[in-house]
């Protein structure tokens, strides 16, 4: 005696073919639909299943395809039993059925079944028919084939779906499930089909999950709209819409915004450094007028006092201190991207080479494999603020190794495609890669997370400035590069810097800076200078050492007392100082209007910003140089001197 | 119904073959209510799906009146056209009724 399944959602068909077997010797099992048949499947194993097509929870032709992949019943006799079958041609050799009888008179049925069991026994279970059997009755047979090709056409749409689609039982089962659903949760359709939806979930979302599924009644909106979900390694929104007039079912619609959430992790990082670097700079901007005040009192000073002067040495630490400050402010302006940027062709190994030698001898516990490709292109870029990413890497990897250590560098030509890992797109193009591993402390994912910022440092207080990496990343993206790090605690930390090649027609291959040409045949009367800027401190200083340069000053605290001394005197006005950054008419707007005056005018700009930006656009529609503050009174005079020498612009 | 001639038909015992009607009586009775309410809740689909379960079991006992009836509601429903079904719900239920009191004097 073996033991026969037929699942069928219509009691009498159940009734009659357990009767009809139990009669022959059967041991007949029953389910109403494909669901409660693989419940069944769980603690029994039918050598035949007569299975129905049409059924609510998991149909017949889903039921199939699992049972052929289930391990245990996969060699079972399947024998489709259906209505369907009385009307439309089924293609049950697709479904991996055995066999195929349409339902009909029982008087009929009942043969077919009886014949077809005595084949599976025959055939060892094997046989597969080709014909269908009990066509006789071919009752509305058109009707029912539109319906399939109407079904077939919606199965069609649901597979091309990039959302996943759920259909769930009042039990919270999965009774369908589309392709995008099997692979948004990673499982086979087998396993995903009669299993609890809410155990897709961790333990700890399935209450919010489960209240989304009680909501019974709906006015075609979702009952969770848009929830954010985790599942395994996925987000997910979630949309759960009851399905209208079967209060008990529900769908549940799946989004995998995994990459979605990714972009927007990436934009609100990036955001925030940047608005970070509006904020240094501004504050780099201030600290550049103090810086200038200090500095010009202090060179005026320093001027008017013998060497000999007990406070002349003073003067002098003071000078150096606010060099010092500069070179902080310089930095912060670099991170903002806002520092000054000479391009030029740069040899990446040269720069490498020369800050390892520095590097090597202040850490020689440290060893140090340099990996350069002798064919490393050069590319387009600021020296100085690659000099100083190189330094600040090394420093950094230094750090990272209190005592000793392996310290690797390596270059390297790339493509786009070769920058993987990271959580952006590059653009097209080649790069230069340099690559710095270092073998100390490493770090944990959430101070991975805030390196770049500025002023964040993990080092004891007073020992880093925490400027360090936040003006790599300036530099990196100055130069519209891309970093990626990698770190672990205890294993160490790579740092991946990739600049692109950039080359136009016009760059120099670097040179050696220009020499010092401060004039020293100075002529006895200079002329008088317009001097403009908003910080009446920075206007004292700045006049008084233009008396110190032997220039007569106008000193304008704002653009319209510019304009007015300007149209009073122009004749005496070898040059205008102009401030770019003033509240109300701001320098743009003055420089405009003293080019309508005069478009031969001379004007020096000065900012406590750097050059990039809006100095570098009035500079190229005719304004004579620009000077970054704080400025010494000797640099001050040179940029004078640049402009108002005979050739001068 | 001749449940003598069915039971020799099917190869089954009179016993069995009662079971199996009484059986289809209830079901349909139940169908027969779901396409009530569907017609109430203007549900084509549901209408459909009613009567083609009517339909169908009222084939396997060769019930060709009652399999009809279900018949003609399920194509209407099929195309569309919600209509109100009394009159072959009647139709249906008076058979029924027949049935029914045929198994009580022969049971």
């Amino acid at each position: 005696m073996f033991e026969v399944l037929v699942i069928d959602n219509h009691p009498l068909i159940r009734e009659y073919v357990s009767t009809l077997l139990g009669k022959e010797g059967y041991s007949v099992l029953s389910a109403e639909d494909g669901l409660a048949a693989l419940d069944l499947l769980k603690r029994s194993k039918p050598k035949v299943i007569f299975v129905d097509l049409v059924m609510p929870n998991i149909d017949g032709q889903t039921f199939c395809r699992i049972v052929r992949r289930m391990p245990e019943h996969k060699n079972c006799f399947l024998v489709v039993l259906s209505a369907v079958a009385a009307e439309a041609t089924v293609p049950f050799k697709e479904y991996n059925a055995n066999a195929c009888i349409a339902k009909g008179p029982f008087k009929r049925m009942g043969t077919h079944i009886l014949d077809v069991l005595e084949l599976a026994k025959r055939s060892d279970f094997k046989a597969v028919e080709t014909e269908i059997r009990g066509l006789e009755d071919i009752h509305a047979r058109e009707i029912t084939k539109e319906l399939l090709l109407l079904k077939h056409h919606f199965e069609v749409v649901l597979a091309s779906m990039s959302e996943g689609i759920l259909e769930i039982n009042g039990e919270g089962r999965i009774v369908y499930a589309n392709a995008a659903a099997m692979e948004i949760t990673a499982m086979a359709e087998e396993r995903l089909l009669s299993s609890r939806f809410l155990e897709l979930f961790a333990e700890e979302a399935r209450h919010g999950v489960a209240s989304y599924l009680e909501v019974k009644e709906s006015k075609g909106g979702p009952s969770s709209p848009g929830a954010e979900i985790r599942l395994g390694d996925k987000e997910l929104e979630l949309r759960v819409y009851p399905i209208c007039g079967d209060g008990e079912k529900s769908i549940a619609l799946l989004m995998d915004i995994t990459e979605r959430r990714r972009f927007e992790d990436q934009l609100r990082r990036s955001q925030r450094l940047e608005s970070i670097g509006t904020l240094a700079a501004g504050v780099a901007h201030d600290f550049n007028n103090l810086l200038t005040v200090i500095q010009g009192n202090a060179d005026i000073m320093s001027m008017d006092l013998q060497q000999t002067h007990p406070h002349f040495e003073r003067l002098q630490e003071i000078l150096r201190q606010v060099q010092s400050a500069k070179r902080l402010t310089g930095q912060l302006l670099g991170y903002a991207r806002k520092g000054r940027f000479e391009v030029r062709l740069i040899d990446l190994n040269q720069i490498i080479r020369e800050t390892v030698e520095t590097f090597g001898r202040t850490r020689k516990e440290i060893s140090i494999h340099v990996e350069l490709d002798p064919e490393l292109e050069v590319f387009e870029g600021d020296a100085g603020q690659v000099e100083q990413l190189v330094l600040n890497l090394l420093l950094n990897a230094g750090d990272a190794m209190p005592g000793q250590g392996n310290l690797d560098i390596q270059t390297r030509n790339v493509s786009h495609k070769e920058i993987s890992g990271s959580i952006f797109t590059p653009k097209e193009g080649p790069y230069v890669m340099i690559a710095v591993h270092d073998t100390g402390i490493g770090m944990d994912p959430e101070t991975r997370e805030r390196i770049f910022e500025p002023f964040f440092t993990t080092k004891q207080m007073g020992r880093g400035t925490g400027l360090g990496l936040a003006s790599v990343y300036g530099a990196v993206k100055g130069h519209g590069g891309y970093i990626d790090v990698e770190s672990e605690i205890g294993r160490g930390t790579t740092f991946r810097i990739y600049l692109p090649i950039k080359r136009s027609a016009s760059t120099e291959v670097p040179g050696e800076p220009e020499q010092d040409r401060l004039d020293s045949s100075e002529p006895q009367r200079r002329g008088t200078i317009l001097l403009v800027d908003d910080e009446q401190a920075v206007l004292k200083v700045a006049t008084e050492i233009l008396h110190k340069l032997r220039f007569n000053v106008l000193a304008a605290e704002n653009g319209s007392e510019a304009l007015r001394l300007y149209r009073k005197k122009r004749k005496e006005i070898v040059l205008v100082i102009l401030d770019i950054v003033m509240p109300g008419m701001g320098g743009s707007e003055v420089f405009q209007e003293l080019r309508n005056l005069a478009p031969e005018v001379k004007v020096l700009l000065c900012s406590g910003y750097s050059i990039q930006g809006e100095a570098d656009r009035l500079i190229g529609i005719g304004a004579s140089g620009f000077i970054q503050k704080p400025f010494s009174l000797r640099s001050l005079e040179q940029s004078i001197a640049d402009i108002l020498q005979p050739g001068g612009s | 119904m001749d449940i003598t001639t069915l039971a020799e038909e099917l190869g089954l015992e009179e016993e069995d073959v009662r079971r199996l009607v009484k059986t289809f009586l209830e079901t349909t009775a139940q169908d027969l209510l779901l396409l009530d309410q569907a017609f109430s809740q203007r549900d084509a689909e549901k209408l459909r799906a009613s009567a083609h379960h009517i339909k169908g079991a009222a084939g396997n006992l060769e019930l060709s009146e009652i399999a009809e009836a279900a018949l003609a509601i399920e194509e209407k429903a099929r195309s569309g056209i919600i209509e109100d079904p009394a009159v072959p719900i009647q139709l249906i239920r008076e058979r029924l009724d027949l049935i029914r009191a045929q198994l009580s004097v022969e049971g």
